[in-house]
């Protein structure tokens, strides 16, 4: 049994909104204290410590716009592929965290964290399940994305 | 082949408004941390860990009761920007990168109880900051882990006067 396109559609926009929405939010509350972003990337201890200031300005601004690449449409997939490359790396550095036995607030969504108190957490087995959720979500929308594109093909004359 | 072209026009939308917005916003990082001052403190760990006898932590309730009673001086290790829009009252400023400005340093009485603070949260300056107190001879460093943001968001009284 197929979907109707309409209830597709809205599915689509449903999961895109609910990616951008997090990146953002959680682009913003990095974006607001670069300084605490970067003591998070030094307690994961992954990078020398003087090398932790350089992420902490950019990796923000990088969801920022990947986020809105998603949503706005022209560098879309860029903006999932993006998307899909932060949260594999984000998976990966929690779960090598938690095999140090390195505790920490995952500090995904920067100093909004201690505003809304859903957001806040230590890397553990939620943090990444939540990443493993949104990155299904990025596969299924590349799927998506990718029937639409080949779609906006033209056929070739001489088939 | 056009996915990869539009990542690359994303990390360098990215780049060019990660690197202007934090060249252009007041207390903007720099761009490496600094990179010795951690490596000069003997002991870090140890103290990092508690077991040092000098260095401890505190919590909100600690804190208030401390500047209510006038018991302590508050040092903020946030940048000057920061602490000029808003810091706690009669805070000294001392900005852990500008640890080594000596005329700073003497404004902290060695012999006070010395609060340390910096946004809260994750925020590690406070903890780097009280270390290298320690090891310069100030015996009683105290961290105060909530910091600014949670100062701020318990209702405290707070001030926005610009640094002497």
């Amino acid at each position: 049994m197929t979907a109707s396109p309409r209830l597709r559609l809205a599915a689509v926009w449903a999961v895109r909104g609910v990616l951008a929405g997090l990146f953002l939010l959680a682009a913003v509350g990095k974006i607001l204290n670069p300084d605490a972003f970067a003591s998070v990337i030094r307690k994961f201890g992954v990078l020398p410590r003087e090398w932790t200031h350089l992420p902490a300005i950019l990796l923000p601004w990088i969801e920022a716009v990947a986020a809105v690449a998603l949503l706005a449409g022209p560098w879309r997939r860029g903006g999932i592929a993006w998307l899909a490359m932060l949260l594999a790396g984000f998976i990966g550095l929690f779960v090598w965290a938690m095999a140090q036995g390195i505790q920490v607030d995952c500090g995904c969504f920067g100093s909004l964290e201690i505003y809304v108190k859903l957001l806040a957490g230590d890397v553990g087995p939620g943090s990444i399940l939540r990443n493993l959720i949104l990155l299904a979500g990025c596969a299924w929308l590349w799927r998506v994305e990718s029937v639409v594109t080949r779609r906006q093909v033209p056929a070739d004359p001489g088939t | 082949m056009t996915t990869l072209r539009e990542m690359a026009w994303i990390g360098l939308l990215g780049l060019l408004l990660g690197l202007t917005i934090n060249a252009l916003r007041p207390g903007g990082l720099a761009l490496t941390a600094p990179p010795d001052l951690d490596n000069r403190v003997a002991g870090a760990d140890t103290l990092a860990a508690g077991a040092g006898d000098s260095l401890a932590v505190i919590d909100f309730l600690e804190a208030e009761a401390l500047f209510r009673k006038e018991l302590a001086v508050f040092v903020d290790s946030r940048d000057e920007g920061k602490f000029s829009a808003g810091h706690i009252p009669d805070a000294l400023l001392m900005p852990y990168e500008d640890y080594r400005d000596g005329l700073r340093r003497m404004l902290v009485p060695k012999a006070a109880l010395v609060v340390i603070y910096c946004d809260g949260g994750d925020c590690e300056l406070s903890h780097d900051l009280a270390r290298l107190l320690v090891r310069d001879g100030w015996r009683r460093v105290r961290v105060y882990e909530g910091g600014w943001e949670e100062w701020e968001s318990m209702g405290m009284p707070i001030s926005t006067e610009e640094a002497g």
